[in-house]
C-alpha cells in the first residue's frame, strides 16, 4: 500500500460520519461485499453472522458498526452503529441519549410501529434503535438510543418483498443499487 | 374384503389425531394443495359426512387407498387444534386471539402460501433477524395496511416471553392493535 493509500484509509477509518440514506463511517448503501470486507479485514477485529437466509451481518468491532449485506445481490443495504460508537448525526443525536432529547434535536422523528424504531421525516434514511425493540406509541420518550442506522427505505422495501429468485430481477436491482452507491461516491458519475 | 370406506375413515381418524401422512401436516393444516372442491372454503360439519362418502368412492375407484388422495385430510383441520387456516388470512385481524396457541412456523407457512402477503424477520433493532413478520401487500406489490409479528420477547413486554403483535388501521379508527402472549412455540 502506498503512503497516500495508507493516509486515505486512515482518514476513512477515523470518520464516523452519518449520512442519511447514504452511509455510515466508511460503509455505504450499495457497497459491494468485496469493498466491505476490504474496510474490515485490515483491522482484524470483526466477525460475521448469517442473520437470515438473505442477510449476512459483518460486525466491525473496532468501529462498533454492523454492516448488513444482502447475499442475493452481494451489496450492503443497512448499516447500524451500536454500543461503543461515538459519532453523532448532524443534529447532534448520539447513542445513549434519551429519545426525548433526540426529539428536541429532530422534531420530525416519529415511531415506526412496524420496525419499532424512530424514523425522521426531515432526514429520511436514518433511524434510531431504542432500548425497547417494540416501543409503545406515546410511551417511548424515556427510552435510550441504542443504535443509529442508515438505510434506503425504497431499496430495503424491495429487498424485503422480492424473493429475487429471478436472476434478471436480482440483477436489475443490484445494478440500480450499485449505481446509487457510485453516484453517492462521485456525484459526477 | 374390507370395504374401502371403512379403511378410509380409519385413516382420517388417524390424521385427526395429529398424524401427518400423505401430503403431510402442512397440507393437512392449511388445506392448500388438496382442495378439490375449488370453493376455497373448509368443509362444514354437514359437508364432512358427504366427503367421507366421496373419499370412499374415490378410494374404490382409484383401486386402492394409498393411490387416492385423502380429501378430508387436507380439508378438515385436526379437531381440537387451534386453527386460523380457513383460507382467511384476515382472521387474525378480526380476532387476534386465534394466534395465541399457533406455532410460529404454522403461521409463517400459511401466509407464505397466501398471495398478497409477504413474510420475513424483524428488520431493525436488537431483535434484528429474529422473529417473524407478515405484511399485507397492495395490488402493485407495495406494503399495504396490516401486519402480524412474532417477537421473541424483551424485558419490556411479557417478561421476556414471546408474543404476537397484530396491527391494522391507524388513529382513532384503528381496527386492531394488539399484543398477546405466544404460547404455540416455534
Amino acid at each position: 500500500m502506498t503512503g497516500s493509500q495508507q493516509k486515505e484509509v486512515g482518514s476513512v477509518q477515523n470518520s464516523l460520519e452519518i449520512v442519511p440514506g447514504i452511509g455510515l463511517g466508511p460503509y455505504r448503501i450499495g457497497m459491494p461485499v468485496a469493498e466491505v470486507l476490504l474496510q474490515i479485514s485490515p483491522r482484524d477485529s470483526a466477525n460475521s453472522a448469517l442473520v437470515t437466509s438473505r442477510c449476512i451481518s459483518y460486525h466491525d468491532i473496532g468501529r462498533c458498526i454492523h454492516v448488513n449485506v444482502d447475499i442475493r445481490i452481494g451489496l450492503c443495504f443497512q448499516i447500524v452503529a451500536r454500543a461503543g460508537f461515538s459519532g453523532k448525526t448532524s443534529q447532534g443525536i448520539q447513542l445513549n441519549m434519551k429519545s426525548s432529547e433526540a426529539l428536541r434535536l429532530d422534531d420530525s422523528l416519529y415511531l415506526d410501529e412496524f420496525y419499532g424504531t424512530l424514523e425522521s421525516k426531515n432526514f429520511p434514511g436514518y433511524y434510531l434503535e431504542l432500548d425497547d425493540p417494540d416501543p409503545l406509541p406515546g410511551n417511548f420518550e424515556h427510552l435510550s438510543i441504542v443504535g443509529i442506522g442508515v438505510a434506503n427505505a425504497s431499496f430495503s422495501q424491495e429487498l424485503e418483498i422480492k424473493d429475487l429468485a429471478n436472476i434478471e430481477e436480482a440483477n436489475e436491482l443490484r445494478k440500480r443499487m450499485f449505481e446509487y452507491y457510485l453516484r453517492a461516491k462521485d456525484p459526477t458519475y | 374384503m374390507l370395504p374401502a370406506a371403512t379403511v378410509t375413515v380409519a385413516v382420517i381418524g388417524a390424521a385427526a389425531g395429529g398424524i401427518g401422512i400423505g401430503a403431510g401436516l402442512y397440507e393437512a393444516f392449511t388445506g392448500r394443495e388438496h382442495r378439490w372442491d375449488g370453493s376455497g372454503g373448509v368443509l362444514s360439519e354437514g359437508d364432512y359426512s358427504e366427503s367421507v362418502g366421496n373419499t370412499a368412492s374415490m378410494a374404490v375407484s382409484a383401486g386402492g387407498l394409498f393411490h387416492s388422495k385423502p380429501r378430508l385430510l387436507s380439508e378438515r383441520p385436526c379437531p381440537g387444534s387451534p386453527t386460523i387456516w380457513e383460507s382467511d388470512p384476515m382472521l387474525p385481524f378480526r380476532n387476534p386471539s386465534v394466534l395465541k396457541d399457533m406455532s410460529v412456523s404454522q403461521v409463517r407457512d400459511f401466509y407464505q402460501s397466501q398471495p398478497g402477503w409477504t413474510t420475513g424477520t424483524l428488520g431493525k433493532g436488537s431483535n434484528e433477524g429474529l422473529g417473524l413478520t407478515i405484511r399485507k401487500l397492495g395490488p402493485n406489490g407495495e406494503y399495504a395496511d396490516g401486519y402480524v409479528q412474532w417477537h421473541p420477547g424483551s424485558r419490556h413486554h411479557f417478561d421476556y416471553n414471546p408474543y404476537w403483535k397484530v396491527k391494522m388501521g391507524g388513529g382513532p379508527e384503528t381496527m386492531v392493535n394488539d399484543r398477546l402472549p405466544a404460547e404455540g412455540g416455534w
